[in-house]
């Protein structure tokens, strides 16, 4: 073969070779941001569902927290956050999914301060955001404690400090939420270094955590790194790359559920001053795919929108997944489950029956987004709530998952001293009407003797069974019967 | 003039104390000082700004006075200052991120005061013949207004700071000089040119340009520092120094020329420079 040969041959090659990197990945396309300003404008935090991004800019001379809302794919006009608090420096704020609470740092916060810079936390009202609490002493230190990142469930919170007793610089810490109270932040020792580590993010799936670093190796400045978490720790931190990181500093990096979308922060020259907010299109370091829930809470008979607090609990486990609120003002609410488990959905508010069902999700459904409004009833005579009860099969003991059901229904009784109700048992449509009758009858006595054992007067709650006669959907599909096996609670004195 | 200065001393202290680095939600330590040089004066792309300055300018008037004869009550005027307004607008344009070379335009009115005392002998009724030593306080006032155009190299550091130096002409517009005698002791008076009392203080005033220099150049120096107000609006207070070429006015034998006593007094070296203190807004064009 002539030498000729041979340098053609690997040309062809080297090219093909190319063209199939290039395929695997895509090219990364950047867009600034439409608010970003000649000031500083970084720690982008977006709600699970797209429609609402917070960022801090120093635009006014002082850190503070701006808000834009999504219409019709583009952002519009932004408007200062005020009802937060006072504070000399303000922002990094990070959202549960539903964006009903906001976890954000402050330094000289009139709120007073544990040490330098702090976390507070707001919830959102009527839909203004409160006035900043201190996250207390358990996470905050008396050194610098900021850019706090909340998992889609509510119950890990990652943040940076440069607290003494870590590496060096400031480190990335982790706390849990220990349904009380926050645990001891504990120093995610396997990515941090004797380096600045800062801005972490943790994605959606709660796996992948996305965070800047300067140290060694990097493409300048700040960097982003990428790491996933595998079991309790995180595997190696790898760099995020180019185009996203440059020779300036990038930082503030975060990813959507099920989007291609990331946003990110970086001072690289060609922006308008100082930091500035990018739209990376696609995200190359991809969470995974997650299950979204959406849906609205309303008023059963008049359609208004209700804030109701909303409680996720995995039916295996019987574990609370998430906590969390839907929106005063439009009775909005946004949660992400992980698929391949069974969950219980609960919507809680002082003035209706509470409202309970079942959420299914399969394995193979990740990336989905499921619908599921809900209508609460008001407390009045006749309206009736269904009980999340179950019991094994031809039998009438209650199963240990029906238990934080009941002990709602409990608590709503108590609540509610005026109230009687009518413990109502229904079967499917599967074996004699007699049968069908007594195992109704035993079913709702069961739940009427858990309710007495906490305390409710036995004289306050009467039972009914129906059997198969009062179907809720007349057919005989899995389904249909699915939704016919039911305990409901009718109010019948007020 | 302390108190004219003290308001421009207080904002400047107080734009630089604000402007210290502090701790913040980002960084722990507070902004740091840039990596790299700073970007142009303009924020934007275009590399052009538009200044407009206002500020005050203190003057420092000197010159000799050499005496021919007894000394006069003109040896006590040689030196003396004064605050005059000064006016300029200019463009800046962007040579490097931290270099620029600005052409300036402006109007400026240089003020000073003189004063001192003498004994004169005073005639008790004009004509009489009949003397009596009195000492009188002499106040001597100029205002010489100049327009100017000038051209200066800014030079930006890291940390904001603004450092310009420059070259500028100085073409005298109008003058006007006012001179007030006061009697401090004894019981005359002045008298005008018809021999009527006018009491013990006589002003003379006139605008007489052709006793300054219609001419000057000037050596400028200056540091400022920068203050984004906005996305196309910058803030720079400035403190600079004017340093004169050529003298505010020629040698004087004139003045000092008795007709019948011959020289008296010669006036030479007639020098002043200045400082000026000034706000700046600039507009990124």
């Amino acid at each position: 073969m002539k030498w000729w040969m041979l340098i053609w041959a690997a040309l062809v090659l080297n090219a093909s070779a190319q063209i199939e990197v290039r395929k695997l990945k895509p090219t990364v396309e950047l867009f600034p941001f439409e608010f970003n300003s000649s000031s500083d404008d970084f720690c982008p935090a977006i709600t699970h569902n797209g429609a609402t991004l917070y960022f801090t800019s120093d635009r006014s001379g002082e850190q503070r927290i701006y808000v834009c809302r999504s219409r019709a794919g583009q952002w519009h006009s932004h408007d200062r956050i005020r009802t937060l608090g006072d504070a000399k420096q303000l922002g990094c704020p990070t959202l549960t999914p539903d964006g009903q609470t906001m976890i954000f740092a402050a330094y000289q916060h009139e709120a007073g301060g544990i040490g330098r810079t702090d976390l507070y936390v707001s919830k959102r009202s009527d839909g203004y955001w409160s006035k900043g609490t201190n996250l207390g002493s358990t996470i905050n230190s008396s050194a610098w404690d900021s850019q706090g990142s909340i998992s889609s469930d509510g119950r890990t919170l990652y943040f940076a400090s440069d607290r003494p007793g870590g590496k060096g610089g400031t480190d990335l810490y982790r706390c849990r939420w220990l349904g009380d109270r926050w645990s001891e932040p504990e120093p995610l020792s396997e990515l941090n270094t004797e380096y600045d580590e800062s801005t972490p993010s943790i994605a959606p799936d709660n796996k992948t955590l996305y965070f800047a670093s300067n140290r060694p190796g990097g493409l300048g400045g700040f960097d982003i790194y990428v790491a996933r978490l595998q079991g309790n720790r995180f595997g190696q931190a790898s760099n995020i790359g180019e185009p996203i990181n440059s020779s300036a500093n990038d930082i503030s990096y975060i990813a959507l559920p099920n989007s291609t979308t990331a946003y990110f922060a970086s001072d690289r020259s060609g922006g308008l001053g100082g930091y500035d907010i990018y739209r990376a299109v696609p995200n190359p370091e991809m969470p995974e795919p997650v299950v979204t829930m959406n849906g609205t809470v309303r008023n059963s008979t008049t359609q208004i929108p209700v804030g109701a607090d909303i409680i996720i609990t995995d039916l295996k486990t019987r574990q609370k997944i998430a906590t969390f609120r839907s929106d005063d003002e439009t009775g909005e609410y946004y949660v992400t489950l992980t698929a391949g488990r069974t969950y219980a959905i609960t919507a809680y508010h002082p003035d209706y029956l509470f409202y309970s069902e079942q959420i299914d999700v399969p394995a193979d459904e990740r990336g989905r987004n499921i619908e599921k409004n809900i209508d609460l009833a008001p407390i009045a005579n006749e309206n009736v709530t269904r009980l999340l009860v179950f019991f094994d099969f031809d039998k009438a003991d209650l199963k240990e998952e029906s238990l934080p059901e009941l002990d709602l229904a409990a608590s709503f009784l108590r609540d509610h001293p005026e109230i009687k109700v009518r413990i109502e048992g229904h079967t499917d449509d599967v074996g004699s009407d007699d049968y069908n009758l007594q195992l109704s009858r035993r079913r709702a006595d069961a739940v009427k003797k858990y309710l007495v054992s906490k305390g409710i007067d036995e004289k306050r709650i009467t039972t009914v069974g129906y059997g198969k006669s009062q179907p809720k959907v007349k057919d005989t599909t899995p389904e249909a019967r699915a939704q016919n096996r039911r305990v409901e609670m009718k109010i019948v004195a007020k | 003039m302390g108190r004219m200065l003290r308001p421009f001393l207080l904002t400047f202290a107080l734009l630089v104390t604000s402007l210290q680095a502090d701790e913040d939600v980002l960084r722990p330590q507070g902004r740091p000082e840039p990596l790299s040089a700073p970007p142009p004066l303009s924020i934007v792309h275009s590399p052009w700004a538009l200044g407009i300055e206002l500020g005050g300018m203190l003057s420092f008037f000197g010159q000799n006075i050499t005496q021919h004869q007894a000394p006069t009550y003109q040896s006590n005027l040689t030196n003396g200052s004064g605050i005059g307004p000064f006016f300029t607008i200019a463009i800046d344009y962007t040579l490097t991120d931290a270099l620029g070379i600005q052409a300036q335009l402006g109007y400026e009115q240089v003020h000073y005061t003189m004063s001192g005392f003498y004994d004169a002998p005073c005639e008790t009724l004009p004509g009489s013949g009949f003397f009596i030593p009195t000492r009188i306080e002499r106040s001597s006032s100029q205002t010489i207004a100049y327009w100017t155009g000038g051209f200066a190299l800014r030079y930006r550091t890291e940390s904001e700071w603004i450092l310009q130096g420059g070259i500028a002409y100085h073409s005298r517009s109008n003058a006007s000089v006012s001179t007030t005698d006061t009697i401090t002791n004894g019981t005359c008076q002045f008298f005008d040119d018809v021999g009527t009392p006018i009491g013990q203080r006589r002003t003379t005033s006139g605008s007489n340009t052709n006793d300054f220099a219609a001419d000057r150049w000037s050596l400028n120096v200056s540091v400022g520092y920068r203050v984004p107000l906005s996305e196309n609006v910058v803030l720079i207070p400035r403190l600079g120094g004017q340093l004169f070429l050529n003298p505010l006015a020629g040698d004087d034998a004139t003045s000092g020329f008795h007709p019948v006593l011959g020289q008296i007094y010669t006036f030479t070296n007639r020098q002043l420079h200045a400082l000026q203190l000034a706000l700046s807004l600039w507009f990124n064009i």
